[in-house]
């Protein structure tokens, strides 16, 4: 059982509903986002093409914590409140967490951002409270117009995430990091030729 | 007053570490006892909980709900998504996409959620009704009661009927809600009180389509479902941005493309539906019927017409005064030359029983042999034909229409549009040769003063190719529900005071009608779901010249728009989740929706229907009308009962109760026009259209826009100013939530580097913008997704989001197209207006 993310960058428009349903379900104060959808200046805002008129191409990645195999979050935080689930998700225990912020400093994702007014860390939980209860969907998964996003085991070959990483050429977001990211994006149609 | 407890009140008094340390993450709000707490708070005064002050236990995995109520938000987003509200004590805990029978239609987006959470519980709602007490414009407002407004309306309608005649008092209402009733409130209100009722279609700007379908098919707009698009080859679309303005339904059009299905876009922008395109044409703006009537030159030219279809489908084939450029007819019958008797042989009109009433799609399939196009009816040539006693020159419609598109060579369209000649030829090859191709228009074209002859031109195209009414094909602008059921409301419907009738007058000229109180005084304007101040032409002339006629001003509204601000009476009104019942179509597919109530009405809020019966119980009226009539008994009785397209009266009331959507009883899968017969005079596609010879469109033509970049205006003002939508926003209803401005916090001008440069201007600059209309400043964004010569100044924001609170609403103009007003009425373009830009 191992929990992950198949990204269609295909699919994202760069609405930020999943970002919205995200701020919704965990009350994120003003600022904060655990999903973050990042444009081709790595930003979430002023969206803008990169390119010259008329050769241009438009990219948005929708960044949620990559729930890493190796992640160096759980091994800086100070008193275990970040830790990996047996299922593949990475979790942060709200109560345990003092807002020290070395997890922070330590995802290479930007994944994690401080909640100034709870002053704990907030993250992608992979909507774990969801998925516990048998819900088999997460909020961001759920609300995405354009069907984008899809969360699912990757061990299980039966799974729809499964599906997609065999169907299409997927690719890690800024491998390079070596952390072992579970978030996998794919384009399901590149541009044809006419 | 109570202190109003919002989200920052909270946050400022106890920390969410204070929360989450005192009582663990799973329960928050039992532990801080001063907060208003769901279930604490009374209705009635401003004592309303803000559901986002309070974390949720989430420990059950969903949040604490005690029901969860089906409803349907539909903002003119065009969407109507199906919404599952989880309610707790009466407050909104969230939202989720409620289960649909196609899970494909199962949806959601950020507006809604942001609407659902923020803008339902906004401190900005209209709570009461609230009687200006300064000066108009100054936003101040004291408390009233609803007796006292309804006493107060009473007396200024009735005064004005004393003494100006009922047609002084005037309703405008729009599309913030889409709900059948709410659609047509203001027409039914206005025919309770015979009093003006100003069209709303041309002003909001979304009309152009239809005057092309209107000439040529008499029916208002039409595309296949959505999903007819899997199956396409091909898809080519002409100002679409669906991935912004139909971001619910862009999904199929990735689904389309993943079953391979090439995707072409057309636009000036390189839109984010452009970024997904395989293949982006850039225009220049205003100009794509040219490019189309190039295309069509070499579709022409290299044998891509399907003459069968247009002998047969189309009156193409009739006879045409090449003097006059009437069609010749004998009798009721039109006249075709059959080459087989060389002469002039008459072909009759369809019955109506043999062709559909619009929105209906039944007809009896009988094809009375009278009507039946002779296979030997000539589509070229000159003729010399007796009518009515005299010999005339007579050449079929179709010969008229290829010497029509002679001049439009690709190298001549190319000089116009500039597109490459060979990217519209490769354009018009593509569309003959990889067939079925989804022929799709929409908004970005339809904003010109030009704005008909783009779709006027695919039309033409679509019937000279025999495309029309074929699956995976067509000539696509709008389809769904929610166009049908309002044109077939019943006048038992919209006439809810049996003799009584409004008088109605083109929405595109109330500030005309209204500054020169011709043809007739309008004294009282009352406004209803339209958050006017926001998008509309001419606001400096509203200001100045249109509103100090009027004596009073009522606007019916859930929040204080920009509009509210100027009126001498707001009427609060209920959100979708406190409605207790309505019927809503959708433009995403073939059903109808109901909404049922989530929660109750917050503070004093009443919907427009029982603030029609307060006034009409004032008027003494109350029990003559249908206004006595609930909400649900108003549905079923009138709205769905007495439809007259068989299509929704057939719908099943109590199954649509029960499961809160049901399919229309149209043909699924559902292909437009299937049935090839036309609700026109002849039953067929009068690509030829004889009513519009006098303004010389009786075949697709182009000329410039009102405002062309190539004018002589354009020496002084050589920029073309858009204002497209987001995908953050439907219009300005959705602007002023906190979490739409975390992902969009400010308005800008998208600007390319080339015009920005040669101003000085950089991202983030303010500019001014100016014509000789007005003027207003925003934040520049260059950015190279825009035209050089074009800028696109985001739609939606009010006035106190610009520097001085000037609106680019006073840059707007609004022009009559008596080409247009000839079919319909002239619709609004926003997009046809030059400026220029110089840094503030």
């Amino acid at each position: 059982m191992r929990y992950g993310f198949a990204i269609n960058v295909h699919r994202c428009v760069g609405c930020r509903t999943c970002t919205v349903a995200c701020k919704m379900e965990f009350r994120l104060p003003g600022g904060v986002q655990r999903m973050r959808v990042l444009n081709d200046a790595g930003e979430t805002t002023y969206d803008v093409p990169v390119g010259t008129y008329p050769d241009l191409a438009f990219h948005w990645r929708p960044v949620p914590c990559q729930h890493c195999d190796e992640p160096p979050c759980t091994q800086v935080c100070p008193v275990g409140a970040t830790y990996k689930r047996d299922d593949g998700i990475v979790a942060v225990d709200e109560v345990a967490c003092v807002g020290c912020g070395a997890c922070v400093a330590a995802c290479p994702y930007g994944a994690r951002q401080m909640d100034p007014e709870a002053a704990v860390v907030q993250k992608c939980s992979l909507c774990a409270h969801r998925l516990d209860a048998g819900i088999d969907t997460t909020m961001c998964q759920l609300t995405c117009p354009n069907r984008a996003i899809t969360v699912g085991d990757l061990d299980d070959p039966a799974s729809e995430i499964a599906r997609l990483l065999t169907t299409y050429d997927a690719e890690l977001y800024e491998a390079d990091a070596g952390t072992g990211p579970r978030a996998y994006y794919f384009d399901s149609s590149p541009r044809k030729a006419i | 007053m109570t202190e109003r407890c919002s989200a920052a009140h909270v946050h400022s008094t106890v920390s969410r570490r204070q929360f989450v340390k005192a009582a663990g993450a799973t329960a928050v709000a039992a532990s801080v006892s001063h907060v208003l707490v769901p279930g604490a708070r009374a209705r009635g005064d401003e004592a309303v909980a803000d559901p986002l002050a309070e974390r949720l236990d989430l420990s059950a995995g969903q949040a604490p709900y005690d029901r969860v109520a089906r409803t349907v938000c539909a903002p003119n987003c065009v969407g109507s998504c199906g919404i599952n509200a989880y309610v707790k004590d009466d407050v909104i805990q969230k939202v989720e996409p409620a289960e649909y029978p196609d899970p494909a239609h199962r949806r959601i987006c950020l507006r809604g959620i942001s609407n659902a959470m923020q803008r339902v519980y906004s401190p900005d709602r209209v709570k009461y009704p609230m009687r200006r007490v300064g000066e108009r414009g100054d936003g101040e407002f004291e408390r009233i009661s609803w007796d006292e407004a309804f006493d107060l309306i009473h007396e200024k309608m009735q005064g004005n009927m004393d003494a100006y005649g009922p047609a002084s008092n005037a309703f405008l209402g729009m599309t913030g809600n889409y709900g059948v009733t709410q659609q047509k409130y203001c027409t039914m209100m206005a025919n309770t009180f015979d009093a003006t009722e100003f069209s709303n279609f041309g002003i909001m700007g979304d009309l152009a389509m239809n005057l092309a379908y209107l000439p040529t098919m008499n029916i208002m707009q039409e595309a296949n479902e959505w999903e007819d698009m899997v199956g396409s080859k091909s898809i080519i679309m002409f100002g679409c941005n669906y991935a912004e303005t139909n971001m619910q339904d862009m999904h199929f059009v990735f689904d389309a493309q993943e079953a391979g299905a090439k995707l072409v876009v057309i636009d000036p922008r390189f839109s984010r539906t452009a970024a997904k395109a395989d293949w982006w044409i850039p225009i220049r703006p205003g100009t794509d019927a040219a490019m189309i009537l190039g295309m069509m030159h070499r579709v022409v030219e290299t044998g891509g017409v399907d003459e069968a279809y247009v002998r047969d489908n189309t009156n193409l084939a009739f006879l045409v005064d090449v003097d006059t450029g009437a069609v010749l007819r004998d009798g009721d019958s039109y006249l075709v030359w059959d080459e087989s008797s060389e002469k002039a042989v008459p072909v009759a009109p369809i019955p109506d029983a043999n062709k559909p009433a619009y929105p209906s799609v039944a007809f009896d399939p009988e094809m009375p042999a009278a009507c039946v196009v002779p296979a030997m009816a000539a589509l070229r040539g000159a003729h010399e034909v007796e009518a009515d006693g005299k010999t005339v020159t007579a050449k079929p419609a179709y010969q008229l229409l290829v010497e029509s598109l002679e001049p439009w060579t690709p190298e001549a369209a190319s000089e116009v549009c500039e597109v490459p000649a060979d990217d519209i030829v490769r354009l018009a090859d593509l569309y003959v040769s990889e067939a079925p191709c989804s022929l799709r228009c929409s908004q970005g074209t339809n904003r010109y003063w030009n704005g008909h002859l783009p779709m006027r031109a695919l039309i033409q195209l679509a019937a000279i190719t025999g495309n029309i009414g074929k699956p995976h094909a067509n000539v696509n602008w709008a389809g769904g529900t929610l166009f049908k059921i309002l044109c077939c409301c019943s006048p038992d419907m919209l006439v809810p005071r049996a003799g009584h009738a409004c008088q109605t007058l083109p929405g595109t000229q109330w500030v005309d009608i209204v500054a020169s109180q011709q043809p007739n005084p309008v004294k009282l304007l009352w406004t209803v779901g339209y958050g006017w101040g926001t998008q509309g032409p001419e606001w400096n002339r509203v200001v100045e010249e249109a509103l100090p006629q009027l004596d009073f001003i009522i606007v019916s509204e859930q929040i204080m728009t920009p509009g509210a601000m100027y009126a001498d009476l707001v009427l609060p009104v209920t959100s979708y989740y406190e409605e207790p019942f309505e019927i809503v179509p959708t433009w995403g597919n073939m059903d109808i929706q109901v909404r049922h109530q989530a929660i109750s009405p917050l503070w004093e809020a009443k919907t427009d229907r029982e603030i029609a019966q307060g006034l009409c119980e004032r008027f003494g009226i109350l029990e003559e009308t249908t206004w006595r009539l609930g909400a649900e008994e108003f549905g079923r009785e009138y709205v769905l009962g007495r439809a007259l397209a068989p299509e929704f009266s057939s719908i099943d009331f109590d199954e649509l109760l029960e499961k809160g959507v049901s399919r229309a009883n149209y043909p699924q899968p559902y292909v437009a026009n299937e049935g090839q017969r036309f609700s026109t005079a002849s039953g067929r596609v009068e690509v030829y259209t004889e009513s519009q010879v006098s303004v010389g469109e009786q075949l697709a033509t182009y000329y410039e826009p009102l405002e062309s970049n190539r004018s002589e205006l354009a020496s002084q003002y050589p920029l073309t100013f858009m204002n497209c939508r987001t995908v953050y926003t439907t219009h300005s209803q959705h602007v002023q939530l906190p979490w739409i401005r975390e992902v969009a916090p400010e308005p800008w001008l998208e600007m390319s580097p080339e015009d920005a440069q040669a101003r000085g201007l950089r991202t983030g600059d303010v500019a001014r913008v100016f014509n000789d209309r007005g003027w207003y400043k925003v934040a520049v964004l260059v950015t190279p997704e825009i035209k050089q010569g074009c800028l696109n100044q985001r739609q939606g924001w009010w006035p106190k989001d610009f520097p001085d609170g000037n609106h680019y609403g006073t840059l707007l103009q609004m022009v009559l197209n008596p080409a247009q007003d000839l079919v319909y009425e002239t619709n609004y373009a926003p997009y046809d207006n030059l400026v220029e830009v110089e840094k503030a």
